[in-house]
């Protein structure tokens, strides 16, 4: 694994991928093949071919990748569009993501909005719901689901219901232990305790421990299992 | 029937897991993909499983994660062979084959004194057949060179041994798991061993 050269674009460039130390894009870029490398960091935009396995990938700017990802961190800024799934134990992401496949990771926390046609599966998950969001199915242990801003907080509801209407995310299940959710539309909700903040509609809430929800939301059936 | 399935939910009440631990697992592949069985019921999409199998394997996992970590449990829990070769003499002590089988690979193959995981499999596997009464030592040359020649098409896949016996006559084929196989009456199937449990069986015999 020793000396392994560095790959760095300046500009506007391309690269066949391979294995390298560390990988730098600034600029426009763009990787045709697998890349397997210890740091990828892109400023600007690139456009990925292959799949990718890093230690550690921070994107700043905005990119598509066409593989798989996996990593041991990930911080994105912007927007980024994987085609296949992901992995990494622990990834930050302030912005916008899509996700073809499978979303995996131990933590993971997003600010903006998602997409993520798969299964959703991250030991703990915290949303801050910046846009509309969606996942076909959620699960993990820690859910936490908030729509961004505070305004509820010093009494501006109605600012909250006229312009929080297109934050919200849209799943067909949520399953987990801890369950907090705002803004969430879903039809299955399943865990130990579930708290249902303002802005929900819950087909059907199934808890095992205590369940609470908010008079600004909606639960068409909830029972103790 | 093998191939009755559990919903999750009844799963969980069953196994007493919660669902973090159980995408754990999953996120971990301690438990294979093609085991998550999406159905749709009058609530939705629902997700099953091959009850037999998601218990066993839940068991396992529960008995054994004190001891290892959650990675190497998936290394044991994993279709894939060991990169480990080990000791002529370590597989007789610890009973994993048994002198007379050793002694027949020997006889074949000429004598070496460590030998790679795949072939440990193979001689496991004999071992058992041997032992059952169920083959001569003429049939095992015969499913050795089978294996030899084509268990690494299977690589990580699921792989099961058939061994059939028609008016005295033995063959034996590898098919992968997922097939439906039949015979006419006279084929008598004689074994059939999936060697994914097998190799899962014998990691947990080395460490």
């Amino acid at each position: 694994m020793k000396n392994m050269s560095d790959l760095r674009i300046n500009g506007h460039g391309s690269a066949s991928g391979g294995k390298y130390d560390s990988v730098n894009i600034n600029g426009s870029g763009r990787i045709d093949g697998d890349l397997d490398c210890i740091d990828l960091k892109i400023n600007g935009q690139c456009n990925l071919k292959g799949n990718i396995n890093a230690n550690y990938v921070k994107i700043n700017g905005n990119s598509s990748i066409d593989g798989n990802v996996e990593s041991k961190k990930l911080e994105i800024n912007g927007a980024t569009d994987i085609k296949g799934s992901f992995y990494s134990e622990n990834a930050e992401i302030y912005g916008s993501i899509s996700i073809d496949g499978d979303c995996n990771a131990e933590f993971l926390k997003i600010e903006g909005s998602f997409k993520n046609e798969g299964l959703l599966n991250a030991d703990e998950l915290e949303l801050s719901l910046h846009g509309s969001s969606q996942a076909d199915e959620i699960g993990g242990s820690k859910i936490t689901i908030k729509r961004k801003g505070k305004y509820d907080l010093f009494g501006l509801k109605s600012m909250i219901f006229a312009f929080g209407r297109g934050k919200e995310l849209i799943t067909q299940s949520i399953e987990g232990d801890e369950i907090y959710l705002e803004n969430t539309k879903a039809q299955i909700v399943r865990g130990d305790t579930i708290e249902l903040g303002p802005g929900c509609e819950i087909e059907l809430a199934e808890y095992k421990n205590s369940f609470k929800v908010n008079k600004d939301s909606t639960v068409a059936e909830h029972k103790k299992v | 029937m093998e191939n009755e399935l559990i919903s999750k939910k009844e799963l969980l009440e069953l196994t007493q897991i919660s669902y973090g631990q159980l995408y754990r697992w999953k996120r971990k592949n301690l438990i294979p993909e093609e085991w998550f069985i999406r159905k749709s019921t009058y609530t939705g999409q629902e997700t099953f499983f091959p009850k037999e199998k998601i218990i066993d394997r839940i068991e396992k996992i529960k008995n054994m994660k004190g001891d290892i970590s959650l990675d190497n449990l998936a290394d044991m829990l994993s279709p894939n062979l060991m990169e480990i070769t080990l000791e002529k003499d370590d597989l007789l002590e610890h009973n994993i084959v048994s002198k007379t089988t050793l002694d027949f690979y020997t006889d074949k193959k000429g004598d070496s004194k460590k030998h790679e995981f795949e072939t440990v499999l193979f001689l496991y596997l004999l071992d058992k057949l041997f032992e059952e009464g169920t083959i001569n030592y003429e049939e095992g040359n015969m499913i050795l060179e089978i294996l030899e020649k084509y268990y690494s098409k299977f690589k990580a896949k699921s792989c099961v041994l058939l061994f059939l016996r028609k008016l005295g006559i033995s063959s034996c084929c590898l098919v992968s798991n997922v097939a439906e196989i039949y015979f006419e009456n006279n084929t008598k199937i004689i074994a059939k061993i999936n060697i994914t449990d097998l190799i899962e069986e014998l990691k947990i015999k080395i460490v």
